[in-house]
């Protein structure tokens, strides 16, 4: 079935089974593998992307739901919110192996889109459906609080944080 | 801090090619005798020649290889790191290439927590070998003495003269001359290291967090199948019949193959089963559920865990094989004023890596490429040849990034599947684990049941401490009907017990596997740490000491522990010995560092101390309990594990550490009824999530002492001071894991 989605402020036309999960489109067909696969069942947060602007679990989200709404992907996080995480996450050696931190950064940057200046309890709240196995928990706090203060202090350009 | 090129994907892929590059630059290569000194042919055997660890191109940027692999331990930077400090390069000026899977380069099987431990004088060898080398090229470019000029950040300088030559203008010149002696080679003193011991950042974080970073699930190549394996629900049980019709009509599937039936013992041999291959990973998986497949019965049919534990907890009761025995500990229990006993029990474990199993096979004749999440990329490489008939030097093997492995990926099972696929297929195919392959068909850690006996004196001193061990034995996947745990796992728990008393011994019960059994990060130390200290813990109720008094008293003396005494295999002594004094430091560090010695209702705090890998590990926890609540608020670790290379990734082991103990601790279990694995998903195997992470507090011991490992010596203190801070705080010891039978956690 062909499908018509808006990734990354992009027009993509792709021919899929329609109950294929936005996943393996976006990893199978579409090549964009920031996008990763833990579980199948919406228990890890290995597949975050923004559905207009929220996040979702990608790996139980059938593509033809998507249809009609703009995603947002871990290539195509542009916003000054996204690049702050990134940033923050760069700047305090957040990650490990990895394999889940497009998934922590996409659930933090919606988290920081709602709540600009949030608790550790936001924090835990909101992230506590992202696993990450080799434990960047203490770091992935810290830096969402930095992030938070990168968004208000700093000034963003297109290309990212200077 | 400076800044890093990145290595973009296809400078990665270019490694493959790595022997042919770098035409006018320096290649440090050929044999180097001088470096093969005991412990380097332990480590890198046979050391055939040494490699193309270092390149400095006439540009000026300096290519230096990781030969280990990355898993989210930080090898692609710490080991660039020793080189690039004893070679006086400049960081931003170096670009790090990962090795393919070669003999060439050394040891690359990356697990027991050696890539530093063991590879640092190497390293360090390598890096001063090429800065001596520029230094003798400066000298015959200005007609000086080489002792006269000085390899500083990236230049060689000539102090006499003031002139100066950056590594590129020597590049050329340095590759014409042979390789010096290692006498010709002086090593930097601690004080002069521009990097090793500092806190650089991961040379791929920044690609990591823009989702550009490569792991073997990305890999994508031209005209690439996928293909998911339906397996024997149990081990080594054999397809009776298939129904494939309904999953060949799945839209996107392309072929269903059965894979080779594998007979015990199953060591790292591919798994029987059924593949289905499709045009894409969701069609695989909608053509596995349609498939109807019966299997027969297995010799591990009949096994369970619940049945296992309940046999070992009566087998216990009984005598052991005697691996060791000091003094003589039954007429030190005979004539004890008290004896205490107590059994600690835990459960399978999974490895759960957020990246399951995977590789990509590209198979053609006589030859084939291999991208794998495999933490032993030669011996997957030798597997492969062997099992395709396919010479080893036409067997190339790729090691992108992995998403964690814990061992897990230490077995490369599924990358011999993925072979056999594609070589069917004749098309690059990527092979992939769901999780639920992931947790039901792992390679487990064991389930323990270990028992605690000691006797103490009038004067409440301990006369005696005997151990009874029993879990199934890795040696079970090499060897059929093993059942003993082998050498290597009861020396993780320095064959019974690190405390000095007088009369000790130390015994081993069998244990039949119901699964394959695998090491899992930190591996029988986690039963033996937990065990010895819970027991410790026990005893200072038992004294009416405090516990941190209690510890200090059993570890006893400063003193170097001859392993002879210990009755155990601990090739490191001369580089690594084991010191008390060490362990008390660490576990002084915990007790000072924390609130140890406040007190508050409802609350509670343990200590726990290890050496295992051959590092000092202490843990003092506190939790609250709120009710039925069980609330983990505070983990201080502290670490001695003799000079750090990169402090960063040292402090982030420990935190990674605590929570992946704190997971297994609170509620990891697997459960095997009749051969099959009862648990599937994050769902009934969770692990912890950052709503259950208290705060860690990291202490690193400052030492000039040799490395020794860091990934793996923290985690089996983390469990055992979480059980004596529930006992603290309640006056119940809860002596079997996981905890969320007891508690909500």
């Amino acid at each position: 079935m062909q499908l018509q989605l808006l990734i990354n402020q992009q027009q993509k036309n792709v021919d899929v089974e329609p109950d294929m999960p936005l996943l393996w489109v976006l990893r199978d067909h579409l090549g964009l593998t920031g996008t990763k696969y833990g579980c199948g069942m919406a228990q890890c947060g290995a597949c975050t992307v923004h559905l207009d602007g929220s996040p979702v679990r990608s790996c139980v989200l059938p593509a033809q739901a998507a249809v009609g709404k703009s995603i947002t992907t871990i290539e195509g996080l542009n916003s000054s919110t996204g690049k702050a995480v990134q940033k923050a996450w760069d700047d305090l050696n957040v990650v490990q192996c990895g394999f889940c931190q497009s998934g922590q950064i996409m659930a933090a940057a919606a988290l920081l889109e709602q709540k600009p200046n949030p608790t550790d309890a936001d924090i835990d709240n909101a992230m506590s459906g992202n696993i990450c196995r080799c434990a960047t928990y203490v770091r992935i706090r810290a830096g969402i609080h930095r992030a938070a203060t990168l968004r208000v202090n700093t000034t963003i350009s297109a290309e990212g944080l200077v | 801090m400076t800044t890093l090129r990145k290595l973009t994907r296809r400078a990665f892929l270019a490694s493959v090619g790595l022997t042919g590059i770098a035409a006018g630059g320096l290649i440090l290569t050929g044999k180097h005798t001088g470096l093969q000194n005991r412990l380097h042919q332990q480590f890198h055997k046979p050391p055939e020649k040494l490699y193309l660890f270092i390149q400095i191109g006439t540009d000026n940027r300096v290519t230096l290889v990781c030969h280990r692999v990355e898993m989210g331990q930080g090898v692609r930077t710490s080991l660039p790191m020793i080189l690039a400090d004893e070679l006086e390069a400049d960081w931003s000026l170096v670009d790090v290439v990962q090795a393919p899977g070669d003999a060439a380069y050394g040891n690359q099987y990356t697990a027991g927590s050696r890539s530093v431990f063991m590879g640092y004088e190497l390293l360090r060898q390598l890096g001063a070998t090429a800065r001596t080398m520029l230094e003798q090229a400066a000298a015959s470019v200005w007609s000086v003495s080489a002792d006269e000029c000085v390899a500083r950040g990236h230049r060689v300088e000539h102090a006499a003269s003031g002139q100066s030559l950056s590594y590129g203008e020597l590049a050329e010149l340095a590759a014409k001359l042979p390789i010096p002696p290692v006498s010709q080679v002086r090593l930097k003193n601690p004080a002069e290291f521009r990097y090793i011991g500092k806190a650089i950042p991961s040379v791929d974080s920044t690609d990591i967090v823009q989702g550009q970073a490569q792991y073997t699930s990305d890999i994508t190549l031209p005209d690439m199948l996928y293909a998911v394996v339906e397996h024997a629900p149990v081990i080594g049980a054999r397809l009776q019949s298939l129904d494939d019709s309904a999953a060949r009509k799945v839209p996107g599937v392309v072929d269903v193959l059965v894979l080779p039936v594998q007979d015990f013992p199953m060591a790292f041999k591919p798994l029987h089963g059924v593949a289905v291959v499709a045009t894409s990973s969701w069609a695989a998986l909608q053509g596995r559920k349609q498939l109807r497949c019966t299997w027969s019965d297995s010799q591990y049919s009949n096994r369970g865990s619940d049945q296992l534990q309940a046999d070992l907890v009566e087998r216990i009761k009984t005598p052991g094989d005697v691996l060791r025995r000091q003094g003589d500990p039954d007429a030190a229990l005979a004539s004890a004023a008290q004896v205490i006993d107590a059994t600690y029990l835990q459960p399978y474990l999974a490895h759960a890596p957020m990246e399951p199993p995977v590789a990509v096979a590209d198979v053609r004749w006589n030859s084939c490429r291999l991208w794998v999440s495999s933490q032993d990329p030669q011996n997957v490489r030798h597997e492969i040849a062997s099992l395709l008939n396919i010479p080893l030097h036409n067997v190339e093997i790729n090691v992108p990034l992995l998403g964690g492995g814990f061992g897990r990926k230490a077995k490369g099972d599924f990358c011999a599947q993925a072979a056999l696929i594609a070589a069917h297929m004749g098309v690059p195919v990527k092979l992939f684990w769901s999780r639920e392959d992931d947790i039901r068909f792992g390679y487990y850690h064991a389930m323990s049941v270990m028992h605690l006996r000691a006797g103490l004196d009038a004067d409440k001193r301990i006369t005696s401490w005997i151990l009874r061990a029993a879990y199934p034995s890795i040696q079970s996947l090499y060897t059929l009907g093993a059942n003993k745990p082998s050498r290597g796992e009861i020396d993780l728990g320095a064959n019974g017990c690190l405390f000095t008393i007088p009369n000790t011994q130390a015994e081993v019960h069998s244990a039949d596997e119901a699964a394959r059994i695998g090491w899992f990060r930190s591996v029988a130390s986690i039963q033996y740490g937990f065990a010895h200290n819970c027991f410790a813990d026990e005893i200072a109720s038992a004294r009416g000491l405090d516990p941190f008094a209690n510890l200090l008293s059993l570890i006893g003396d400063d003193r170097i522990i001859d392993p002879a005494e210990l009755q155990m295999d601990y090739p490191h002594q001369q580089q690594h010995p084991i010191d008390t004094a060490r362990f008390k430091r660490v576990l002084r560090r915990v007790v000072e560092g924390s609130g140890y010695h406040a007190r508050e209702a409802n609350a509670g705090w343990g200590l726990a101390v290890h050496f295992t890998f051959p590092t000092s590990t202490a843990a003092a926890t506190k939790v609250r309990i709120d009710g039925k609540r069980l609330i983990v608020e505070e983990v201080h670790v502290a670490i001695d594990c003799g000079q750090v290379v990169n402090m960063d990734s040292v402090k982030a082991q420990l935190e990674g550490s605590v929570i992946f103990a704190l997971a297994f601790a609170l509620s990891g279990r697997i459960d095997i009824l009749q051969g099959q694995v009862q648990q599937t998903n994050f769902h009934d195997y969770p692990l912890l999530r950052i709503n259950q992470c208290p705060k860690i507090f990291t202490y690193v011991e400052e030492s000039h002492l040799p490395p020794s490992g860091v990934g793996e010596p923290a985690v089996p203190v983390i469990a055992p001071s979480l059980a004596n801070a529930i006992h603290a705080a309640t006056g119940k010891r809860f002596r079997q894991l996981p905890l969320n039978a007891y508690f909500e956690v």
